[in-house]
Parts: C-alpha cells; sequence; structure tokens
C-alpha cells in the first residue's frame, strides 16, 4: 500500500486545523488536570495561560490562512495538504486531505480572523467563570472543525467536520449545563442537527454510489459533464437531500427551531458558532458543490423558496422579541434565509459576499450585546434597558455600526451584499422576481426590528432598577475587538460594489474559478442582466427603505416600550404568534415530539421491556443450562482435547477446500 | 536442488501428521514435547517451500518465510524451556511424566 | 544428484520422525529427534536457505536438545525400571482414534498439496549469491518492518527465562525436598 503520497502535497495546511485542536487538547487538558479556578475565590492562576494558550492557537492558524490566501493571490494554482489514506477499499479510497482554494482560503480567513478576535473577546467576558480552561478547549476545537468542515477537499472530510461543529455546538450551548432550560436547549439543537445531518449522510451516499467519488473537484466535474437536460434524477435527489443537510445546519425552514433556543449557550459561542461560522457551513456547502445544484434546477428553486420564507418569517419574528439576543437570533435566520434566497436564483458569490459581511456585522451586534448583557447582570430583556448610551458609548457606538450594517444603510456593508442579491433577484425574472419582493419586505422588516432594538437599548429613559444593576463599559479586552469588527462592518463593502460604481467586484472575481462551472451550466436558463439604470432604481429603492424603516422604528421605540405594549394590547394573538417564530415550534411540539415521546414510552414498555429483555434473559438462561451441559465435556483429559483440536481443525480444512472449490 | 515446491510440502504434512500422531498417541509428557518440536519443524519447513516458490517467481529473495522462521525457532526454544520446566514440576510433584497422571482424576492408567 | 541427495535427506528425516514417536525410550527419542532435525538441516542448506541451516543445527540440534537430553537423564527416563513404571497401556480405541486423526490430517495436507496448482519457475529454483535468506537481508528486515515482532520475541524470550526459573526452583513442601530432608535427618 504505497498508494499514500499519491500527489506531493505540502504539510503546513494541516496546520490551519491542526493548531487549534492542538490548543483543544492542551487546554482541555488544563481543564482535566484541575487548573482551573480555585474555589476560595482567589485570582484564578490559570486563566491567563489557557486563554493565550486558546489565543495563540487562533492567531497562528490565521496566520497560515493568511499564508494560504497569499499563496492563491500570487497567482498559485488551488494548495493541496499531504493525502493520507483514511478509508482505502478497492477502488473507493477515502483520504485525509484538505484542499486550499479561492472559496476555503476565504472561509479560512473568515472564520480563523473573527475566530480569533471572539476569542479575546471571550477571554475577557468569560473571566470568573468555573470552567474558564473547559470553554477555550470547546472553542478551539470548535475552530478546528469548523476548518476541517472548510478545507477538507472531499465530503467525508467535510462530514467529520460537519459533526464535529454540530457535538461542538452541542457542548457550548450547554456549556452551563446546570440550567436544565439551557441542557435542554442543547439537545434540542443536537436533535434537529441530526435531521440535518442524516440527510446530508443519504445524499453523501447517493453521490458515493452514482459517481464512485467523495472528492470535489470530481464531483463537480462529474455533474457539469452530467448537466444536460437527462441529467439522471439520483443527483437531483442527492442535492435535495444535501440541502436537507445544510437546512439543519443552517437554520432554515423547517429545521431553524433550534436556533433561538441555542441563544442559551455564552454569548461569544453566538457569535462565532451561531452566527459567523457554523451556521453558514450550509451556504458553503451549495456553494462548494455549486455544479450539482446548478444542474437540478428544480432544487435550486426550492432553495430559494425557503430561503425567502425563512428570511420572512424570521424577520417577522424577530420584530416582537423582548429578549436582546432573540431578536439576533432570529435575525440571523433571517439573514441566513437570504444567503439561501442568493444561492436560489443562482448567485453563488453574492451568497458568499453576504455570508463575509453577515459575519462581520452580526458578529459585532452579538459580541456588542453581550457587552451589554455583562454589563447589565445578566440581563436580556430589553425592557428592562433603555438609556444605556450614557453608562456605556464604546459598545453603543460599535453595535450602532452594526446595526446600520444590518438594516442595511447606505454605504454598509450589509447594504451592498443585501442590495447585490436582491439585485440579482430581480435580474432573474420569472419566479425570482417573486423572491426579490419578499426579499425588499423582509429588508423593510429587518430595518425595523435593528433599529427597534437600538433604541429599546441604548435610547429612552433608564428602565432598569438603578438599585441592583450598575451598567459599566467592558474592559479593552472586550472593546477592541468590538471596534475592528465594526470596522469591517462598515467598510467591508468594498468587497464587492455594484457594477454601477466602476469598480472591481473584489469578492466576485476572487470566487471567479469556483462558482464558474455553477454559472456556466446556468447561463442557459439565467441571462438577465440589468441596465444600469436599473441597477440605480434598486440601489435607491433600497437605500430608501432601509432608511425609512429605521427612522421610523427609531423613532417609535425611542421613548420607550409604549409602542411594544399598545401594539401587544391592540393584537395579542399576533403579537403571540410572532414572538413565538409562528407558532412554528409549538406545532411541532405538539405534532412531533409528544407522540414521538408517547409512542417512545409504549415501545420501551412493549418492546424493550417484553421482548428485547426477554430474549436476553432466555438467551442467558439458555447458555447458563448449556453451558451446564457442555461443562461436563471438560474431562481435563489432555489427550481428548488434543482429539478434538485435532480433528476439530482437520475437519475445518477439510469444509474450507471442499468450499473453496 | 530442483525439486519442485510440492514434494517439499509433501514432506512437511508427512513430518506434520507424525508429530500429530505423536502429540496424541504419547503419554511421556517429553515426547509430547519432542512430537510439538516435529510439528513446529514441518510448518517451518512448508513456510520456507513457499518462500523459496515465491523467491523463484519474483526473481529475488523474499523476507517473510525465513524471517517468520526465525521467529518460530525463536517461540520453540522458549516453548521447549516452559515445557520442560513444567515437566519437572509436575515431576517433582507426582514422581512421573505420565500425562495420565495429569488429568483431574488421575487415575486413568490404572482404570486401564 | 543433488536432487537425489534431498530424497536421502528427506527419508532420513521421516524414518526418524517416525522413531521418535514409536521408541518406548526417551533417550532414544531424543537422538532420533537430533536425527530428524539434521536431515531437516541438510533441506534446508539444499534448498539455499543457509543461514537457517545453521540456525537448525545450532538451535535446535545443540541448544533444544541438549536441554531434552538433560530432562530425560534428570528425571531418570533412560532407566528401564523407571521406564515400566511410566509405560502407560494404550486402549485399542483410543489408538484407532488417535491414528485416524493423525491420519485424516494427513490427507487434508497431502489433498491441498496436490490441489494447489503451483507455477514452475522458468529459471528453475536457483537462489541469489548469499542464498535465499542473505545476512544482510535478514538482518535489515528483522530490524526493519519486523522490529516489533523481534522486540516482542525479546521479551518473550526474557519473560521465559524469569518463568523458567521460577517453576523449575525446587520447593520446600514439594514430596521429594520433604523425603531428601527425612533422608538426610
Amino acid at each position: 500500500m504505497d498508494t499514500t503520497i499519491a500527489e506531493s502535497g505540502q504539510f503546513w495546511p494541516w496546520l490551519i486545523p491542526g493548531l487549534p485542536l492542538m490548543g483543544a487538547l492542551l487546554t482541555g487538558a488544563m481543564h482535566l488536570a484541575g487548573l482551573r479556578r480555585p474555589k476560595n475565590g482567589d485570582k484564578a492562576t490559570s486563566e491567563p495561560l489557557a486563554a493565550s494558550i486558546a489565543v495563540l492557537a487562533m492567531a497562528a492558524a490565521f496566520a497560515f490562512s493568511i499564508k494560504g490566501f497569499l499563496a492563491l493571490r500570487g497567482g498559485e494554482a488551488n494548495i493541496l495538504s499531504t493525502r493520507y489514506d483514511w478509508i482505502p477499499t478497492g477502488d473507493f479510497t477515502v483520504t485525509w486531505s484538505l484542499m486550499i482554494d479561492h472559496l476555503s482560503s476565504l472561509m479560512t480567513l473568515v472564520v480563523t480572523g473573527i475566530g480569533l478576535l471572539i476569542h479575546i473577546y471571550a477571554a475577557g467576558y468569560m473571566k470568573g467563570d468555573a470552567g474558564y480552561a473547559k470553554f477555550f478547549a470547546y472553542l478551539n476545537l470548535f475552530v478546528a472543525m469548523m476548518l476541517m468542515l472548510v478545507l477538507s477537499d472531499n465530503m467525508v472530510g467535510t462530514f467529520v467536520g460537519w459533526e464535529g461543529v454540530g457535538l461542538c455546538s452541542y457542548l457550548l450551548i450547554g456549556y452551563w449545563y446546570k440550567d436544565g432550560w439551557r441542557a435542554q436547549a442543547a439537545q434540542k439543537a443536537f436533535v434537529v442537527n441530526r435531521i440535518g445531518d442524516a440527510a446530508f449522510l443519504l445524499g453523501m451516499f447517493i453521490l458515493a454510489t452514482t459517481l464512485g467519488s467523495l472528492d470535489y473537484s470530481s464531483i463537480n466535474s462529474e455533474a457539469s459533464l452530467l448537466a444536460k437536460p437527462e441529467l439522471p434524477w439520483r443527483l437531483s435527489l442527492a442535492a435535495l437531500l444535501l440541502f436537507g443537510g445544510a437546512c439543519g445546519k443552517s437554520a432554515q425552514i423547517p429545521l431553524f427551531v433550534w436556533l433561538p433556543d441555542a441563544m442559551a449557550g455564552p454569548t461569544p459561542v453566538s457569535a462565532l458558532i451561531h452566527a459567523a461560522t457554523m451556521v453558514t457551513s450550509g451556504v458553503y456547502l451549495v456553494v462548494r458543490l455549486n455544479p450539482l445544484f446548478a444542474a437540478a434546477p428544480l432544487v435550486l428553486t426550492l432553495i430559494g423558496a425557503i430561503g425567502a420564507a425563512t428570511a420572512f418569517v424570521a424577520g417577522t419574528s424577530a420584530l416582537r422579541q423582548r429578549d436582546l439576543k432573540g431578536v439576533l437570533a432570529y435575525s440571523t435566520v433571517s439573514q441566513l434565509g437570504y444567503m439561501f434566497l442568493a444561492l436560489g436564483v443562482g448567485a453563488f458569490s453574492s451568497a458568499i459576499f453576504h455570508l463575509v459581511t453577515h459575519a462581520f456585522f452580526k458578529a459585532l451586534l452579538f459580541l456588542a450585546a453581550g457587552s451589554v448583557i455583562h454589563g447589565m447582570n445578566k440581563e436580556q430583556d430589553m425592557h428592562k434597558m433603555g438609556g444605556l448610551k450614557a453608562h456605556m458609548p464604546k459598545t453603543c457606538l460599535t453595535f450602532i455600526a452594526g446595526a446600520a450594517a444590518l438594516s442595511g444603510l447606505p454605504l454598509m456593508s450589509g447594504f451592498f451584499s443585501k442590495d447585490e442579491i436582491l439585485a440579482q433577484a430581480f435580474a432573474g425574472g420569472g419566479v425570482s422576481l417573486i423572491l426579490w419582493a419578499v426579499g425588499l419586505v423582509t429588508a423593510a422588516i429587518t430595518a425595523t426590528y435593528t433599529w427597534r432594538m437600538v433604541a429599546l437599548v441604548f435610547f429612552g429613559k433608564e428602565r432598569f432598577d438603578k438599585q441592583s444593576v450598575h451598567p459599566h463599559e467592558s474592559g479593552a479586552l472586550m472593546t477592541t475587538p468590538l471596534f475592528v469588527l465594526a470596522l469591517l462592518s462598515v467598510a467591508g463593502g468594498i468587497l464587492g460594489l455594484p457594477i454601477v460604481f466602476h469598480t472591481p467586484h473584489i469578492l466576485g472575481e476572487w470566487l471567479a474559478p469556483v462558482v464558474e462551472p455553477g454559472q456556466a451550466i446556468l447561463a442557459a436558463a439565467h441571462n438577465g442582466h440589468l441596465s444600469h439604470l436599473a441597477e440605480w432604481i434598486l440601489l435607491g429603492l433600497g437605500a430608501m427603505i432601509a432608511l425609512g424603516c429605521a427612522h421610523l422604528a427609531f423613532h417609535a421605540h425611542r421613548q420607550g416600550t409604549q409602542s411594544d405594549l399598545a401594539f401587544e394590547t391592540k393584537n395579542p394573538e399576533l403579537a403571540l404568534s410572532l414572538s413565538n417564530a409562528w407558532g412554528i415550534d409549538r406545532a411541532y411540539q405538539v405534532m412531533l415530539v409528544q407522540p414521538v415521546m408517547t409512542a417512545a414510552s409504549a415501545i420501551s414498555t412493549l418492546f424493550d421491556l417484553a421482548l428485547i429483555d426477554g430474549a436476553v434473559n432466555g438467551l442467558g438462561r439458555f447458555a447458563q443450562r448449556l453451558g451446564e451441559r457442555v461443562s461436563r465435556q471438560a474431562s481435563g483429559h489432555l489427550g481428548a482435547y488434543g482429539l478434538t483440536i485435532g480433528g476439530a481443525a482437520c475437519a475445518l480444512a477439510a469444509i474450507w477446500m471442499w468450499i473453496g472449490a | 536442488m530442483n525439486v519442485p515446491t510440492e514434494h517439499l510440502l509433501i514432506l512437511s504434512a508427512i513430518l506434520f501428521a507424525i508429530g500429530m500422531g505423536g502429540f496424541l498417541l504419547r503419554r511421556n509428557m517429553i515426547v509430547v514435547l519432542m512430537s510439538i518440536e516435529l510439528m513446529l519443524n514441518a510448518a517451518n519447513l512448508a513456510f520456507l517451500a513457499g518462500a523459496r516458490q515465491h523467491s523463484a517467481q519474483a526473481g529475488h529473495w523474499v523476507a517473510e518465510g525465513p524471517v517468520m522462521v526465525t521467529f518460530v525457532i525463536a517461540v520453540a526454544a522458549v516453548e521447549a524451556a516452559v515445557g520442560l520446566a513444567l515437566v519437572i514440576a509436575f515431576y517433582r510433584r507426582k514422581q512421573t511424566v505420565s500425562l495420565d497422571r495429569l488429568s483431574p482424576t488421575g487415575a486413568t492408567s490404572k482404570a486401564n | 544428484m543433488v536432487d537425489l541427495l534431498f530424497y536421502v535427506a528427506a527419508g532420513v528425516s521421516v524414518l526418524c520422525a517416525l522413531g521418535v514417536v514409536v521408541s518406548a525410550n526417551p533417550v532414544q527419542s531424543v537422538m532420533m529427534l537430533l536425527g530428524s532435525f539434521v536431515g531437516i538441516a541438510l533441506i534446508y542448506l539444499l534448498a539455499g536457505f543457509q543461514f537457517l541451516a545453521a540456525i537448525q543445527i545450532l538451535v535446535y540440534g545443540g541448544a533444544i536438545m541438549v536441554l531434552f537430553l538433560f530432562v530425560v537423564m534428570l528425571l531418570n527416563q533412560g532407566d528401564p525400571v523407571v521406564l515400566a513404571r511410566e509405560q502407560g497401556v494404550l486402549r485399542k480405541e483410543q489408538l484407532a482414534v488417535g491414528l485416524a486423526v493423525a491420519g485424516s490430517a494427513l490427507a487434508v495436507l497431502l489433498v491441498a498439496v496436490v490441489r494447489t496448482d503451483l507455477p514452475r519457475p522458468i529459471f528453475g529454483y536457483l537462489w541469489p549469491e548469499g542464498g535465499l535468506d542473505p545476512l544482510l537481508g535478514m538482518a535489515q528486515a528483522m530490524f526493519g518492518p519486523y522490529v516489533l515482532a523481534f522486540e516482542g520475541a525479546s521479551v518473550l524470550l526474557l519473560a521465559t527465562a524469569v518463568g523458567v526459573m521460577t517453576l523449575a526452583k525446587r520447593q520446600r513442601s514439594t514430596p521429594v525436598a520433604a523425603a531428601n530432608e527425612e533422608v538426610s535427618a
């Protein structure tokens, strides 16, 4: 077996996921070795050590990501890592191997870059927590798995990362597992994700049996080859199932219910996993396999429809949340819906553009929200905030920057990425126009809930109990990442300025080699190009809607909670169902969870206790009786043993030869 | 020597069968141990016959056969040493080396 | 000519092996076993395994056989009186079953050999210079891919040395020791 080193790859790409993994092992060992915060409340000596290990690992991974990015920018072809055989079976071999191409390089930059900032922030945020080292072990492990997910050059490696991030997500949502509801939220996330993962796995099986390989390069080229009208239905099915997996991980209808609950985790976790990186892996997967999806237009349409529906439903739910993190959670679901909407109209690089800007501003918003919660003694109810501008000016400033980007105020990063998606949908014509309309409405909703949130938290009267809560600005460890992210959120739009600005679309050109095959397949069906005038009009429309809604929402809510309460008294039922995501979660509870629980308990009594236990006990009794009988044969006569062994060996050899003939 | 491999294997088979017969039929522990040595030697012969065939087909020497035989010889030495030590210990206790006395009943030979 | 030598050596080793099993006196058995080993060593030599032939003589013929002989002598197995006492009688059924199993083993092996279709090498069974077990190559194999097995064998030998010493150590409570003490007293 000298096939291990098939191509001469380089080793250093392994360091990108490897270093955070090592960090995870080290900090995990620190936790297990009991270097925790001493019980008597002394200054924990191990905290700086654990944090610096984790942050250094992230910084090193970021440095290597930059190395890969620069190498690609220097015109180098895709960088392949050393390959290690994992499952060699005849002519189907699964390898451990990484590939840095234009897409994965971008993703590693986002994951390690934002991850680094969030690690630094978490070093301050988690100060004094009993499981400080454990937290960083999980966080580093998550980053390692996420990097494995985006870097692997085959689907199996991606699946390893996919499951790994799911596990870390579970561990981190339930990080404060002593609160029962947090543990339950973790479990919910895990189970719902599992449904998607099963679909992913099935899709992978279909691809493996149909195409005989799970390498992205060969899947994509095969799919390009098969991109004819007679595309085998199995590939469409595979695409559908893989989208099911993406739905689970990226919290799309019908599998989005776990994400709002996932806010039970510490806020840096919400920022890193449930906003910036992990939840976007579904988008990554679709873009990674863009020729496959492009060759299945029906699936693509479905993706667009589901994306639009999710964006709208989640956006409306965000309108009526009182929990600060709840607004951000639904907003994340809604923005992910935007990305899928973009995928659905074949605008793969626009989806990635929005992914990147969303990672910037949503991470910022979460971190700033964390800073607020931190300063407010873990208070998350926006109705009990207000007027925090005076108490935490830095947080307020950066939060507003993030809010501006999220709501798509002109010239902010979110403005350009959202507008690009809408323009692409508009250009698609036909069904895409419906998607465009939904997207536009959602944009208005987004601006509304965002500025409602800003007004409720930072402006108006101080509604908290001044006796028990003393809001204060967070330390430099936490505010520095906020400023970096704020800068990125404001200026991130440079990556993809619209054509009408007559400047290069940096991100689009960068991703061109990756999305080229898919675009080529779609080119036949999808050739809408907007005139400059139309594009100007769309830009202006987007800007006007964002500004108008932001203005209205801000002024309606800066006085305090009156307008919220007024709405609730006027339409109590609507308010309730909106705040519960249109009751979808409750419907699942009634329609799925309870029947399953009932069935499970029935099965446990009937099947498990009676049949299985009965069979096992019966087998045990049988073996016992048989043993009693057989033990009489074990007389201790060596000759008898020898004869038995020899005779049996002869008989077996004879049988084997007979069958062999 | 140009003897076909089959002949070597047949010799190995005969030696193995003889060793097995001795192992099954003799009562004297020392002879039983010797029979085991005989069987091990037959196995060695088969290994080397295979190695020779393999080498002749490959056109160069093949390491696996001779290396395996070396290990078998080492293990055979170990087995002889342990076996004989056990025989000595057994003899001290029972004043005999007959296998019949090893049986828990210890009375087979008398029953005969 | 050389081939004939093989058949002679083969015949000798088979006859000696039969002698091992048949002869009533263990001393005779040991001598026969030695003859059988020498015959096999000769066959190794003829087949091109020069190093292994030497090892066969040194380890089997030298060390292991001497060990057997020592034990046979130590336990007085050459003494006719002892022999007569040790001689167990083999029942007819036992003999028949034992022969049947050994015979069927032989049959199975022979059938397997005959049915296996081995290609005759084009250039005959020649061996490269240095034999089929060149010392350098053996050493490279032993300390290369098989180094774990080699180290395992070392550990096994060490454990054996310790274990044999423990087993063979004279214990105070054994009947022989007790008898000896009585005699000396």
